[in-house]
């Protein structure tokens, strides 16, 4: 008996490839009857995510498997046999047990430690079990991988430490504020990178938005996205006097504020914190405003620096995972020798003592 | 249940020295996590540290509170005092370093309700004003002499 896995994901396919590969939710069932079917598989789980698309199976032996999936991904996608060639993999117990623990941690996302997958893997086990393809092995296996997933994520950082500047720019002013909701956030200029941050923050909380442009029928327009106000260029300092938190990314070859003006600012709100992201490039802001008090100026370096710091830090976490998914790995397979193979699961009643973990 | 003028002294300098003392810990958590998100180095500590917003505000609350409760405790010492001693009741060590005490947290105190200054100067103020409580609690005895020789 053998636990297989064949698939591609985001390192060794394009997304042009994984989207034809990709199932939807409700093709599922009929594609786990076929992939059954077709390669002659007791026991199948599907998983289709952004990140890769995989199938699971429990085959009496390895012989010629793998082929027949890859014929089976090749009769739905229609994709060349020679192209699948290039970017299937398959692995074969022990490594199948551990591709798939390590999938449900995280550790083989784009994103290390991303939670999404977790409910991804739970998800597909879910629906494989509805449909009735999943048996005594997978019941026991897909369990033991969330509850892998789960003691990776709590005992090592996995999963800790933003890691895009948008969501680096929300911890910080979380940070200094508190509850974004009674904050207000002025927006000069109109960069793709400005507008993500702004998403970041309206997401979490924040309502009340100061637009501000060169043009300001583009404030207008910005302004009416995001259901705020818009201002003229003119009325920056008036915007700065109001607004906590300020994202400035203009394309200006200069800094449009001074330090000065950012003095100035300060004393009108009576030095309430004022938390600026400057992510231009050439600096929209002087630096040396960064050094008055209660201001606490960040720009696209500084966002980046934590960024990358947290990302080293679930690489760190990702090579302590390795130890506890090689326990897990070792454990279930334990268990499948005194209880996965057909013979054993024949009897009865399980022998005392061979309950996993 | 009758309260006698003592022991409602002894409350209340006891409670306002417990806001002082959150206080000053609210001021040393704020300056840590102040110089952490100024100097760009966010430390293990950054990510327990509460927002910078709910260390200030609770700096604010238990000044005023603690000056409150002080300022009540004092004027009933004072009462006690001048019953105890008479007309040398300033002479009292930690009479007159509760004095100083409480003129310490009243600068303290107004200082914050007007919002002039805000944050790390308060902080380090609370610091300093705790300072001057351990002073009067446990130094203050050892200076000049004292009725309070039971502290």
């Amino acid at each position: 008996m053998q636990i297989l896995v064949v698939g591609v994901n985001h390192q060794t396919a394009p997304v042009e490839v994984r989207e034809r590969l990709a199932l939807a939710k409700s093709r599922l069932g009929e594609a786990l009857h076929a992939a059954r079917s077709h390669g002659h598989l007791a026991e199948c789980v599907m998983l289709s995510t952004c990140n890769r698309v995989e199938l699971y199976g429990v085959v009496p032996e390895a012989d010629g498997q793998v082929e027949r999936l890859k014929d089976f991904f090749q009769r739905y996608s229609q994709l060349e046999l020679p192209l699948l060639d290039q970017v299937l993999y398959s692995f074969q117990q022990p490594n199948s047990i551990r591709h798939l623990f390590r999938v449900a941690s995280g550790l083989d996302s784009m994103v290390i430690g991303e939670s999404e997958v977790l409910g991804q893997v739970k998800e597909a086990y879910e629906i494989a079990r509805g449909q009735g393809t999943t048996g005594k092995v997978f019941n026991v296996l897909f369990q033991k991988a969330l509850n892998a997933a789960k003691e990776v994520r709590t005992q090592t950082g996995i999963n800790r430490g933003a890691t895009s500047v948008g969501s680096v720019a929300v911890r910080l002013a979380q940070k200094i504020f508190g509850p974004l909701q009674r904050h207000t956030i002025l927006i000069i200029g109109a960069g793709a990178m400005g507008e993500l941050t702004l998403r970041h923050l309206v997401k979490c909380g924040a309502e009340s938005i100061l637009v501000s442009n060169r043009s300001y029928d583009r404030a207008v327009a910005l302004a009416e996205q995001w259901g705020g106000q818009a201002m003229t260029f003119e009325q920056l300092e008036q915007g700065l006097a109001q607004a906590d938190i300020v994202i400035s990314s203009t394309g200006a070859p200069h800094a449009v504020l001074s330090a000065s003006q950012v003095q100035a600012a300060m004393r009108a709100r009576r030095k309430r914190p004022l938390f600026i992201i400057d992510i231009a490039v050439p600096r929209d802001v002087e630096s040396s405003a960064g050094s008055l008090d209660n201001v606490y100026l960040y720009n696209i370096d500084d966002l980046q620096g934590i960024v990358e710091g947290h990302r080293a830090q679930r690489e760190e976490a990702a090579a302590a995972s390795q130890a506890i998914i090689d326990r897990k790995v070792r454990l279930f397979m334990e268990w499948l020798a005194t209880n996965g193979t057909p013979l054993a699961a024949g009897h009865a009643r399980q022998p005392a003592g061979s309950r996993p973990d | 249940m009758a309260v006698n003028m003592l022991q409602l002294h002894i409350a209340l300098s006891i409670f306002s020295y417990g806001a002082f003392l959150i206080a000053f810990v609210s001021g040393i958590l704020f300056l840590v996590l102040e110089r952490q998100l100024k100097h760009k180095q966010l430390g293990r500590l950054f990510r327990w540290l509460p927002p910078l917003s709910l260390l200030d505000r609770l700096n604010y609350l238990s000044i005023t509170i603690g000056f409150g409760a002080f300022s009540i405790g004092l004027v009933l010492g004072t009462i006690l005092a001048v019953q105890s001693l008479g007309a040398h009741w300033l002479s009292d060590g930690k009479v007159w370093l509760s004095m100083v005490t409480w003129v310490a947290y009243a600068v303290l105190w107004s200082i914050r309700v007007s919002s002039s200054l805000r944050g790390r100067k308060v902080a380090i103020l609370s610091i300093l004003g705790f300072s001057l409580v351990l002073w009067t609690l446990f130094g203050g005895r050892y200076v000049l002499p004292t009725w309070h020789a039971y502290l």
